[in-house]
């Protein structure tokens, strides 16, 4: 059959013949029906009646029918007259856009077909693409799932469960780019003061379990909005959606450092930890982005450890501090870069003798044509910013270099006395270094001195320390414990440590000349180290008086203005030639 | 609204301004899918809300940013394969706006929950048309401009197109008056 879904129409407009396919679908009863009672006209959209048709023979129509009042179908139709008169028309339909659902719905077969309509094979492959479409679909869900949960895991912290840095970065981002100006949050950078600690003296179980409880007072502190997340060892990040007042926000952040310092019990122990807070308060575009937030909130937290276990909300002053900080900690590395770092001598006097026991190295920075710089003005930057071990490395190659051009010169000064740090002593090659160094200006570890500060041994004194020291005593060197009285070192300790000689704190010197329970004191502390078999170096003598009463209680050995301040390599010289004349006039 | 829609904003966002900018305007229209699955099927919500935050992000109003993509539109699209689906309405500006229709005729044929929009042309003689545009959807005109615009570019002709009656407005349906400039 040639035209299986025909109609041809009288000249009224009435269905006169239909194919064979057509009926099929519409029945017997579409014959005599008006063709535009069975057919509703889809486009061209503005026409209407059998005229319209009649003006568009041989163009492209679509129009729908609803076979037993059912789901309409669409054909794509084409008339054309039947006669010579115009008075009937041939109207060719073929399936639409809905080939695939009239194929099901009246189980069309190839027959129902022209035998040259291609669109019976089109119709396979519809149903190939579908299926492939499907499964492309599934395939495709089942990898946007992978790809969520992947997702979710890289912004979850795997220990405690709640947010990491990566995840608190693009949230802080979102709340900066909030459509509300008005927006108010808070973000609070919290970091577990001695966290360590638990670490070393329970375990590293013991430390998950303090990280996995701080993680749970984060959760209970937060609102549906908030999240808490871990950024770091034992830091972490409470972002408040809705922040309030700043003393309420201060009371809160308080409250939070008083859960975080409730006990975790592991294994029978109990072990405990503290908190800092720093905090900061933001408003959408109030910072160009989340790494400066969280930088603001680390100055904040800075201040906050200074004091441990506090609250600290950002001010401007804070961030001054920080940016002069930065600042000065560019043109410490600028110095070190041009050697502006020098060593200045204090002389060490053994007065019995009247002969130099040493001289203590301290580290100066020299600005060309300005003052020079002590400590004070460089010591804790620099150590924060791990600087003071290049400082140290430059002021001790030069003293060295120093002390062996005294000794090609035959100047006596004995032992050059440099300050150690615990991060010298657990540093596995500070022994070799020294070697290194001291061997490459011809010098010998007899010839130094290495003062440990009393707080050294009780803070963080520990058997790797003891060996250390023990390794340093076995390679030569003299080992010196400097401020002695102000920690809180047990006799025990200074039994254990191989150290020869203590240098009371300046402390026990500065006015003993009319403090009698200092005097009693500081007899008793001669008397013990007399017994013990040390030597006693009293530094910080600033007096006449006080040189004499330390004379008299069996002190042999000084350091302090009262003899010399720190100079430079140039001024030592000329104190030691005078100091070596009056000795010679006294003598003589 | 199928995911190629979408995926078209994303893909004239990422090549005009950065994958930094799609992050922002995804987070700012509350959108989590990173990309779109051309062949599946959206909320039309979704591409609304995308707009509006288009439009924050560019200092754009939503009918500009609309303009912009329908001319871009016809890039992307074509970049896609629809190109070739275009030509075979034939090759001149008025052939392929006549050809829209049927090419989302044969594009059901594959996505089959397609809801297109419908064009038809009415020639008013002397170059001057009436393109009579009907969507379920609303608010999309400005887009068809842009996208008649992006046609006759890719045919390399000139045209002048004012919309003549909006729906919005209570008309029936969206009319442009297109004049072939050249």
């Amino acid at each position: 059959m040639l035209f299986p879904l025909h109609v041809r129409l009288d000249g009224l407009g009435r269905i006169e013949t239909a194919g064979p396919t057509l009926r099929r679908i519409f029945g017997e009863e579409i014959i005599g029906q008006a063709f535009l009672d069975v057919f509703t006209m889809v486009r061209p959209r503005r026409i209407q009646g059998l005229q319209s048709i009649w003006e568009r023979l041989g163009e492209k129509l679509v129009v729908s029918a609803a076979p037993s009042g059912e789901e309409p179908i669409q054909f794509r139709a084409v008339a054309v007259p039947v006669d010579r008169a115009h008075e009937g028309l041939l109207i060719d339909l073929s399936f639409g856009i809905h080939l695939a659902r009239c194929v099901h719905r009246f189980a069309l077969t190839e027959a129902d077909f022209k035998p040259n309509d291609f669109s019976i094979d089109l119709f396979y492959s519809f149903q190939t693409q579908q299926t492939l479409l499907k499964d492309s679909q599934k395939l495709a869900q089942a990898l946007k799932q992978s790809k969520l949960q992947a997702e979710r895991k890289s912004l979850e912290d795997s220990l405690t469960g709640i947010g990491n840095r990566a995840s608190l970065h693009r949230r802080l981002e979102e709340m900066l780019a909030h459509p509300d100006p008005g927006a108010r949050f808070a973000l609070m950078h919290i970091d577990l003061d001695d966290f360590k600690s638990v670490n070393d003296n329970f375990g590293h179980a013991a430390g998950d379990r303090v990280l996995m409880q701080a993680a749970r007072a984060l959760q209970a502190s937060c609102g549906i909005k908030d999240m808490p997340a871990r950024i770091g060892g034992d830091e972490f990040a409470l972002l408040l959606a809705d922040a309030p007042e700043e003393g309420e926000l201060e009371k809160l952040a308080r409250d939070l450092v008083a859960a975080l310092s409730m006990p975790v019990h592991h294994n029978d122990q109990s072990c405990r930890v503290g908190a800092s807070i720093g905090l900061v308060v933001f408003q959408p575009g109030q910072v160009p982005n989340a790494d400066r937030l969280i930088a603001n909130s680390d100055i904040a937290l800075y201040e906050a450890k200074g004091q441990k276990s506090a609250v600290k909300v950002l001010s401007e002053e804070m961030i001054e501090r920080h940016e002069k900080s930065t600042r000065l900690v560019s043109e410490i590395r600028r110095a070190v870069k041009k050697s502006q770092f020098v060593p200045f001598f204090q002389p060490q006097i053994d007065t019995l003798s009247g002969s130099i026991r040493g001289l203590e190295v301290v580290a100066r920075w020299e600005l060309p044509g300005q003052d020079v710089l002590t400590p004070a003005y460089f010591l804790e930057v620099a150590t924060r910013s791990n600087i003071m071990v290049d400082i140290d490395r430059q002021v001790r190659r030069k003293a060295f270099s120093q002390l062996a051009a005294w000794q090609r010169q035959g100047r006596k000064i004995g032992k050059l006395s440099l300050n150690v740090t615990a991060s010298n002593l657990r540093s596995v090659d500070f022994v070799s270094v020294l070697l290194v160094e001291l061997a490459a200006e011809g010098l010998r570890p007899s010839d130094i001195q290495l003062e440990l500060l009393e707080s050294i041994l009780f803070e963080q004194f520990d058997h790797e320390l003891i060996e250390q020291c023990r390794t340093l005593e076995q390679a030569g060197f003299t080992l010196a414990l400097d401020d002695f009285g102000t920690g809180h070192s047990s006799i025990a300790t200074l039994i254990d440590m191989p150290i020869s000689v203590l240098k009371i704190d300046r402390s026990f010197v500065s006015g003993l000349d009319s403090n009698a329970k200092m005097q009693r004191i500081t007899g008793a502390m001669l008397a013990m180290a007399k017994n013990m078999g040390l030597d006693v170096l009293a530094e910080g003598v600033e007096t006449l008086k006080e040189l004499e009463f330390l004379e008299k209680a069996g002190c042999r050995s000084f350091q302090g203005f009262y003899f010399s301040p720190p100079v430079n390599a140039e001024e030592i010289e000329r104190w030691l030639d005078v100091w070596q004349a009056n000795l010679c006039q006294l003598s003589g | 609204m199928y995911g190629m829609v979408n995926e078209g904003i994303r893909t004239f966002i990422l090549t005009n301004h950065g994958a930094e900018a799609w992050r922002r305007i995804c987070a700012r229209a509350g959108v989590q899918e990173a990309e779109f699955e051309k062949m599946t099927s959206y909320e039309d919500e979704l591409t609304y809300k995308l707009v509006d935050a288009v439009g924050e992000f560019t200092g754009l109003d939503a009918q500009d940013v609309l303009k912009v993509f329908g001319k871009y539109w016809v890039d992307f699209a074509g970049g896609s394969g629809f190109r070739h689906l275009m030509r075979l309405s034939g090759p001149t500006f008025i052939e392929q706006v006549r050809g829209l229709d049927d090419l989302h005729d044969r594009i059901i044929l594959s996505m089959p929950h397609l809801k297109p929009p419908s064009f038809e042309l009415e020639d008013l003689g002397g170059e001057t048309f009436l393109l009579h545009y009907y969507s379920d959807r609303d608010g999309l005109a400005p887009m068809v401009e842009g996208l008649l615009h992006g046609i006759a570019k890719d045919t390399g002709e000139e045209i002048d197109v004012e919309q003549v009656a909006f729906r919005s407005e209570g008309a029936d349906h969206d009319v442009f008056r297109i004049r072939l400039l050249a």
